[in-house]
């Protein structure tokens, strides 16, 4: 490992902060989009900001789809743009070996928000004949956030093989105790 | 990352099609769904990180070449379909893997 945390064989270290406060960046920016149609599912607001697709927004925010589950979906979806961000700041430029565990959890909030995001993309105008702007921006967002997040999971799980075939313990090293 | 990027583009512009065009029912269904499908893996692909996935480009160049003849496509849909559909193909197909040496060999490097 060089000096600056660069992972063995690596060019860059993924979890430098140059790397991981631009997905900081967006991820807040997804939770401020989430939070907004949150609260226009909420009825906080009566209206929703739809420039393009007229009354699309309006349409695709009260379906069936996004009222599925006791909760609003752009709910869920604030709160996990809230944990990639909150997992993208929680440990120092070394964590990919000291703190595999986070990072794994990083790679498994930023991941599947993306394919939940691009279902709801083709879920808006296959049933709802609709498109929703703030949806799209929302889609964008969690995918952009996804080949920044998941080079940093290849770098532990990278860590976590080498450490299994030297005999050590896959676990310690999962959680850092090792 | 150029063709991957132009493979995002295409599955940009599969998405719209279907209002600039006012495309059939079935028409316009493949296209949100391969649309979206294609921008999102082509920009995933894009980055050496992602570049496996470029594979998974294949089934969605595959349904656009195969199901216009089977769901009855007008002319202009046809053209269109078909027409991304072998470009991704293409696409896929002139890409090469990302240079592994630079994350530790990258994914494969879990297989050994």
């Amino acid at each position: 490992m060089a000096t600056d945390g660069t992972p063995p064989g690596w060019d860059a270290n993924p979890s430098s902060w140059r790397q991981r406060l631009p997905i900081v960046a967006v991820a807040l920016v997804g939770f401020g989009i989430a939070t907004y149609l949150t609260l226009y599912q909420l009825d906080v607001f009566d209206t929703v900001w739809e420039p393009f697709f007229g009354d699309g927004s309006e349409t695709v925010l009260n379906s069936g789809v996004s009222h599925a589950l006791p909760v609003p979906d752009a709910l869920l979806g604030a709160l996990a743009y809230l944990l990639d961000a909150v997992a993208g700041v929680v440990g120092g430029t070394r964590r990919w070996r000291t703190m595999p565990w986070i990072v794994v959890l990083f790679g498994l909030a930023v991941g599947p928000l993306g394919a939940v995001s691009i279902a709801l993309t083709i879920i808006q105008p296959v049933v709802y004949d609709s498109f929703c702007t703030l949806c799209l921006a929302s889609a964008v967002v969690s995918l952009a956030m996804i080949p920044f997040a998941i080079d940093e999971v290849l770098a532990s799980l990278q860590h976590l093989k080498r450490v299994r075939r030297g005999g050590g313990s896959f676990w310690s090293a999962f959680w850092g105790t090792a | 990352m150029l063709p991957q990027l132009v493979a995002a583009a295409l599955g940009i512009g599969l998405m719209a099609s279907p209002a600039a065009l006012g495309d059939g029912d079935a028409a316009s269904t493949v296209a949100y769904v391969a649309g979206p499908l294609a921008a999102s893996l082509g920009f995933v692909a894009a980055f050496p990180i992602g570049r496996p996935l470029r594979y998974a480009l294949y089934p969605v160049a595959l349904a656009l070449l195969v199901l216009p003849w089977f769901l009855g496509y007008e002319p202009a849909e046809l053209t269109i379909h078909l027409a991304v559909g072998a470009a991704l193909a293409i696409l896929t197909l002139g890409t090469s893997p990302a240079p592994e040496g630079e994350a530790g060999g990258g994914w494969s490097s879990l297989r050994d």
